[in-house]
């Protein structure tokens, strides 16, 4: 029997406001000590009053227009009742049944291994709400602490159509949605920081039925690697279910990193009735189509359309432009230092050889790069007229990103302008003759690789100040005058 | 007088209620001239319930017959959806608070009962022994009307109604200014009195309901004695008619004196 993988996801982004959802508290709570992003709002305190950050709700009609949704005109809030200690007012203000943008889809290549090919998801909505407080828990010690510094924050819910085929699918989903809310600016998404997680609803059913079958919801992955696998192994759980004669229980399941596994969490028939009921605090809201055309005026070209024009119009490998474009600021630094007369494939070489290797060693994004455009761009000029070879400039490069200088100051504070004064390779040229008779007598026996050898010898004895082409020539020219000499003596 | 100096002291918009208007400040005080001629009163019929007592209705008839000396005219009108306003209120308030009071767990602050290891339980006896058995009841009513099943029946129909109230009232106020209707039906009862009839309390408020459910002003001004307990008239206006209601209000305490007395208790 053959079974069809259905997948569909759900995606909180942490927004990236200044400050919290419903208060004016700071929302970079993740490195404030517990509990000193608070004020009566956020804390739940009686007669505390929501009001709505507006950034907050661009940011969530920019994501929509950005997954090609519909932005209806009038959106409103609700609560969302249910007890826990992380949930301050007994109730989250989140969107039920009037959301900010519906009915949108993102294109995806679609797993080729199942034939599928390029196609849309669909996405059924995006809506805004508040995050919770961060439980922190001690087993078999009695309590649990609570922080309410995340409390508040804005949280924007993508929910997918179950439209996803496979774990690769579900990979190729997240990978592309991530893209576009961090080139929106609207969230760092970053899983392992919280600030982009997912909840996977996974079922099977026989290829060719219309029918949904039962449907387990996954939680718990903490990476884009933890979904494909936790996706991978429950489609394989599931089918192992039916094939040994059971059904799929309707429940929540976490994902196990350590063991690689899901775990039963809660049987989800369980569902909490929410009591959902208009937000009778906040006014509903009335998005006219001038503000969503102003928006939509401001959403930036997306990394695939990036990557495809720079491979179009700059020749770059479908590779190099695909990681040039993968973020914003990458691309954005790209671009920025081929405004300032550089080449497009030295710029890529650079950016992706040696200057991120520097920012990986140090966790760095680009944007906090000491080595600037203008710098980098200056840097290749100077390659570029001759003054520095390329194996110099990485040098120069290592001392420009650790001390942020420019690269024209190094070069003379560390003299390290490449030597094409010919009198000064003369010198070193004669040194190393001098100091390498072997070598002469290999290079006038027949061995013109002793040459190079010699060259070498000349880029040590320059510091690798000598301009390589210049050194070699220089070489040749003294290596034939040792052999007319040699061949003039008796 | 006294009213105008305070709602001068407490109106204006706040930047963190979402639900307040903002508007340029007015002075209440200022439009307090007495003069009411020409001020068109309507008398809404419901309002004057059959449970009315008789010296209530006679204080606010006598009432209504000073404001017309003055120079208002009084005209009869009609608000047919007055009958549904208790129900409205006793759905929507109950419901909306019993969201409110879901902060009260004894986690955060207040009264937190502790004598449990088991965190749930810690809640519910919280709560079990925090709230009184009136808050109970709003708490267990709203609950009920919010549920899955129930709120289409209970509290989606309740502010369906609550739409149809107001256009009665916004209907009604294309035709007169300002309405007077007794505060209460009854006087003041002894406390106590009706603890075990919940729904004969909360008949009391079928006057003053109808006025939260449509967001409107009004104001209770003393008219009277009823066996020696007072009896208040209240004035309605449209959204935004403080000014005229309380020059209503004072107009009527300038000729007399029912302000400066005090119950024979």
């Amino acid at each position: 029997m053959q079974y069809e993988t259905v997948i569909g996801l759900e995606v909180h982004v942490q927004l990236h406001t200044r400050s919290k959802m419903f208060c004016g508290c700071p929302a970079d709570y993740q490195a404030a000590e517990p509990n000193t992003r608070t004020c009566p709002v956020c804390l739940g305190l009686p007669g505390a009053l929501p009001v709505i950050n507006r950034r907050a709700v661009e940011y969530t009609v920019l994501t929509g227009l950005a997954l090609n949704c519909r932005i209806p005109e009038f959106t409103k809030f609700d609560r969302k009742n249910y007890p826990y200690p992380d949930l301050m007012k007994g109730y989250q203000i989140s969107q039920y049944d009037l959301p900010l943008a519906l009915d949108g889809f993102l294109e995806i290549d679609g797993d080729t291994q199942l034939g599928l090919g390029r196609r849309r998801i669909g996405v059924e909505r995006v809506h805004l709400e508040e995050d919770v407080a961060k439980l922190q828990h001690f087993p078999g010690e009695g309590y649990s602490l609570v922080d309410v510094n995340r409390s508040g924050v804005p949280l924007m819910e993508v929910v997918s159509k179950p439209d996803m085929r496979s774990a690769e699918e579900a990979r190729q989903y997240l990978t592309l949605l991530h893209s576009i809310v961090q080139y929106l600016g609207v969230s760092t998404g970053n899983m392992q920081d919280g600030n982009f997680r997912c909840d996977a609803n996974v079922s099977i059913r026989p290829v060719g039925s219309q029918i949904l079958g039962t449907r387990t919801e996954v939680k718990n992955m903490n990476s884009f690697r933890a979904v494909y696998q936790a996706l991978e192994y429950e489609v394989v759980r599931q089918r192992e279910v039916i094939e040994d004669g059971g059904a799929v229980v309707q429940e929540t399941r976490g994902w196990i990193e350590e063991r690689e596994v899901t775990v039963s969490q809660r049987s989800k028939e369980y569902a909490h009735d929410y009591r959902y009921f208009p937000e009778p605090d906040l006014p509903p809201l009335r998005i006219g189509p001038e503000r969503v055309a102003e928006l939509a005026a401001e959403l930036p070209e997306f990394a695939p359309q990036r990557s495809a024009r720079f491979q179009a119009d700059l020749a770059l490998s479908g590779y190099d432009a695909d990681l040039l474009a993968g973020s914003r600021s990458m691309a954005n630094y790209f671009e920025t230092t081929l405004t300032l007369a550089a080449t497009a494939k030295e710029v890529a070489n650079w950016m992706l050889g040696d200057l991120a290797r520097l920012l990986n060693q140090d966790h760095r994004e680009i944007d906090a790069s000491p080595v600037t455009p203008q710098r980098l761009a200056d840097l290749l000029a100077l390659v570029a007229d001759g003054t520095l070879s390329t194996s110099l400039a990485k040098t120069v490069l290592e001392e420009m990103y650790a001390t942020g200088g420019e690269p024209a100051d190094i070069v003379r504070e560390q003299g390290l302008g490449q030597i094409s004064d010919t009198g000064a390779i003369e010198a070193a040229v004669a040194e190393a003759i001098a100091a390498n008779p072997k070598a002469v007598a290999d290079y006038i026996s027949g061995k013109d690789t002793a040459a190079r050898f010699l060259m070498g010898q000349v880029m040590r004895l320059t510091k690798g100040q000598a301009q390589p082409e210049l050194a070699l020539r220089l070489v040749q020219e003294g290596l034939e005058l040792q052999k007319t000499r040699g061949s003039l003596e008796p | 007088m006294d009213c105008a100096i305070t709602l001068n002291a407490i109106a204006g918009y706040d930047s963190r209620d979402s639900t307040s208007l903002n508007l340029p400040s007015t002075d209440f005080t200022a439009g307090l001239t007495g003069d009411i001629k020409g001020v068109r009163i309507g008398i809404p019929r419901e309002y004057f319930v059959e449970g009315m007592e008789p010296g209530v209705r006679s204080a606010v008839e006598t009432a209504i017959k000073e404001l017309e000396g003055l120079g208002a005219s009084v005209e009869p009108v009609s608000l047919p959806t007055t009958e549904y306003a208790l129900a409205c209120y006793y759905i929507i308030a109950p419901s909306e608070c019993s969201a409110n009071l879901a902060r009260y767990d004894g986690v955060k602050f207040g009264y937190s009962y502790q004598d449990t290891p088991d965190m749930w339980k810690a809640m519910e006896t919280t709560r079990q022994l925090g709230f009184g058995p009136e808050v109970k009841r709003r708490i267990m009513l709203g609950t009920y009307a919010l549920s899955a099943g129930y709120y289409d029946a209970y509290y989606l129909k309740a502010q369906q109604v609550r739409t149809l109230i107001r256009q009665d009232f916004d209907r009604v106020f294309e035709q007169v200014d300002a309405l007077v209707t007794p505060t209460s039906p009854v006087v003041a009862f002894p406390l106590g009195e009706k603890m075990a009839d919940p729904l004969q309390m909360y008949l009391i408020d079928v006057c003053t309901l109808p006025i939260n459910i449509a967001g409107l002003p009004a104001m209770s001004v003393p008219c009277g004695f009823s066996e020696g307990l007072p009896v208040g008239m209240q004035l309605i206006g449209p959204h935004l008619s403080e000014e005229r209601l309380l020059n209503m209000a004072y107009a009527y305490e300038q000729a007399t004196e029912w302000h400066k007395a005090r119950p024979g208790i």
